[in-house]
């Protein structure tokens, strides 16, 4: 009779928590990836946004892969203190062909190690009351957590309950049951306690010494990605990265393009423009426009299937001014960042142009409407074309 | 040489002191009495460690004294223990060259305890770095570095304590995702699981060993038969 007791208690704990667990975004408000603070979005528009849906869809998956690097030597290949000494380096003779075939090789092993980490919005914190036994109350002065550690019990759907000292038994809250994965099963690199690394000062001395990347792996490995820890951490750095336009830390690293997707879906793409435009990537800008545009689609704004890359380019920057002067609120820095794409764009694209760098802002754009308007404009020209024309008219002009 | 001859006979006095059955705490000199194991001197036993903070451990790291002492080497390089015969046979590490008084009970001190600026600290990653092996979070073994059982303790906790507050950084594992468990309209299977350091040269280069024909002028000798036809063959030979 008690073991019958029992076991249905146990069947109903069961059902209980597997019930409860699916629950994870009923009620949503707005995204935790958007940031009033460098959000651009009118807030109407930013209820609305479902970043989860948004970030798995395939044509965003598409070009976030498309924006992320891929550099071998210097980021995913590069060399890491490891945890058991090597027992000797390999040393290859090969000839040039066979060089290139390994090179080819490596680049397709290196998309496995740039896979995204998921974006969750947080989980819910709520734990659910499962029996109040007063009969037992204050029989100890501290909590028993009661954890599932049978084989067949994954880290997701491990059961983990809690007995209060008041006697009711509930199930346990997300921190718990990650602490409780983390006590029973051990892994290396991943302490019960949360690593000091993970919250300042410390925080920022690791970003001061350009560690971006293995504090985003290391973290990403401890939380959860649902973790509103974990959400809070990545924001904070990519916030740091923002402000200091640090971006190439987490170029051609899995952590990328959840950067990129933050500053689209909040509508701030300049210092992500500059920082392309700098590294002269004309096609990576208008990609990045593309993924912008994508988000919240406009048909107002649309991209024609045939538009060129600096005619996407071109829009996005006439479009943007028109947009801060009917908001009226005209940032001349966002402005000058923008002017600057533009800039950076001619400066490491035409070396050969003796394109004098201290032009003013106004004067670059003026000229760069002039040599657009010179070229006689086709629709699938591409860029070589243009900046042959580019070239043609400073020479006219000179 | 005053102070270093009071302090010997301060040092015979304290262990005739000893000897003659009196409690150690009653007879231990204060520092000002037994003198500082300061780094020029050479005899340290039954002298006091002199305390430095971690920022002056630092600036002495950086400096020319520091330089012109280990030469830009790590500071085990230049430290050789005092044994009789082979390397192999030496005795075990000592427990501890410093006593729980702050005095040293040794005179040659591992490198750590007998430079009196040094201690292990994760603020200095630097000073723990030197006893890393080459590319890895592993100290080195402790018979190799020479220090004693105290300080090899406290290099590895506070290289632990050093990782855990990101001054030195280490190969995460990488972590793969299924994104079907994150997100339910996913239908994707997930790629190949992959881990750091799990590419080996021969997966992308596979170069293997080919078996060119050789000249063997033993081939076709049929020795393995010899036995086996021994008779025919003795028969013959008779
Ligand atoms: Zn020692």
């Amino acid at each position: 009779m008690l073991r019958h007791g029992l076991f249905s208690r146990l069947h109903r704990l069961q059902a209980l928590c597997q019930l409860h667990q699916p629950q994870s975004s009923s009620l949503r408000l707005a995204s935790a990836w958007i940031n009033p603070l460098i959000s651009h979005v009118d807030p109407g528009r930013a209820q609305e946004v479902n970043a989860e849906k948004l970030f798995t869809s395939p044509e965003v998956q598409e070009l976030l892969t498309k924006l992320t690097g891929a550099d071998l030597q210097n980021k995913i290949f590069r060399s890491r203190r490891i945890s058991t000494p090597q027992n000797r380096s390999h040393y290859a003779l090969m000839t040039d062909e066979r060089w290139e075939k390994t090179m080819e090789r490596m680049q397709e092993e290196a998309q496995h190690f740039l896979q995204f980490i998921p974006l969750k919005e947080p989980r819910v914190e709520t734990t659910e009351t499962l029996i109040v036994d007063k009969e037992i109350a204050g029989f100890d002065k501290s909590k028993f957590v009661f954890t599932d550690i049978s084989f067949d019990a994954t880290d997701q759907d491990r059961t983990v309950v809690v007995r209060e000292v008041d006697g009711s038994l509930r199930t346990a809250t997300p921190e718990e049951h990650d602490r409780m994965n983390r006590v029973y099963y051990e892994k290396s690199n991943r302490p019960v306690v949360e690593p000091a690394v993970f919250s300042d000062p410390y925080l920022q001395d690791a970003l001061d010494r350009n560690e971006h990347e293995f504090l985003m792996d290391w973290a990403c490995m401890y939380f959860e990605v649902d973790d509103p820890k974990f959400i809070s951490l990545s924001k904070t750095v990519y916030d740091r990265i923002i402000a200091t336009k640090n971006f190439d830390s987490l170029y051609s690293t899995r952590h990328f393009g959840t950067l990129v997707f933050y500053l689209a879906i909040n509508n701030n793409l300049p210092p992500l423009l500059n920082f392309f435009a700098n590294l002269g990537q004309l096609s990576e800008c208008a990609s990045l426009v593309r993924l912008q545009k994508s988000l919240y689609p406009d048909w107002r704004l649309a991209i024609g299937s045939y538009d060129s890359d600096f005619k996407i380019l071109q829009d996005y920057v006439k479009q943007n001014t028109r947009f801060k002067q009917e908001l009226g609120d005209v940032a001349s820095t966002d402005q000058s960042d923008v002017y600057g794409i533009l800039k950076g764009v001619i400066s490491t694209k035409l070396p050969t142009l003796r394109f004098n760098v201290t032009m003013t802002l106004d004067d670059c754009f003026c000229f760069l409407c002039q040599a657009y308007l010179h070229a006689s404009w086709a629709l699938n020209v591409n860029d070589g074309h243009i900046l042959d024309e580019l070239r043609n008219f400073t020479l006219f002009r000179n | 040489m005053l102070r270093c001859g009071r302090s010997i006979s301060q040092r015979l006095i304290s262990t005739s002191q000893l000897s003659a059955g009196q409690k150690k705490t009653e007879t231990l000199p204060t520092p000002e009495e037994a003198g500082w194991a300061f780094n020029h001197v050479e005899k340290k036993k039954g002298l006091y460690k002199p305390k430095h903070n971690i920022e002056e451990q630092i600036s002495y790291m950086k400096s020319k004294a520091y330089l012109d002492a280990y030469q830009g080497l790590p500071v085990h390089r230049s430290y050789k223990r005092n044994f009789k015969g082979q390397y192999m046979l030496q005795p075990p590490p000592r427990l501890f060259c410093i006593d729980k008084h702050g005095r040293f009970n040794v005179n040659h001190a591992c490198p750590i305890c007998r430079d009196e600026y040094l201690f292990f600290d994760f603020r200095n990653p630097g000073l723990i770095l030197q006893f890393l092996q080459d590319g890895t979070v592993q100290p080195l073994d402790i018979l190799k570095t020479g220090l004693c059982r105290e300080q090899y303790n406290l290099l590895s906790a506070q290289l632990l304590k050093a990782k855990e507050h990101g001054k030195i950084t280490f190969g995460v594992e990488f972590r793969n995702f299924d994104y079907r468990q994150y997100y339910p309209w996913w239908t994707e299977e997930p790629s190949r699981q992959v881990s750091r350091g799990g590419l080996t040269l021969p997966d992308i280069h596979p170069d293997p060993l080919i078996e060119f024909d050789a000249f063997k002028p033993e081939t076709k000798t049929w020795w393995d038969q010899y036995w086996l036809r021994h008779d025919k063959f003795a028969k013959k030979g008779k």
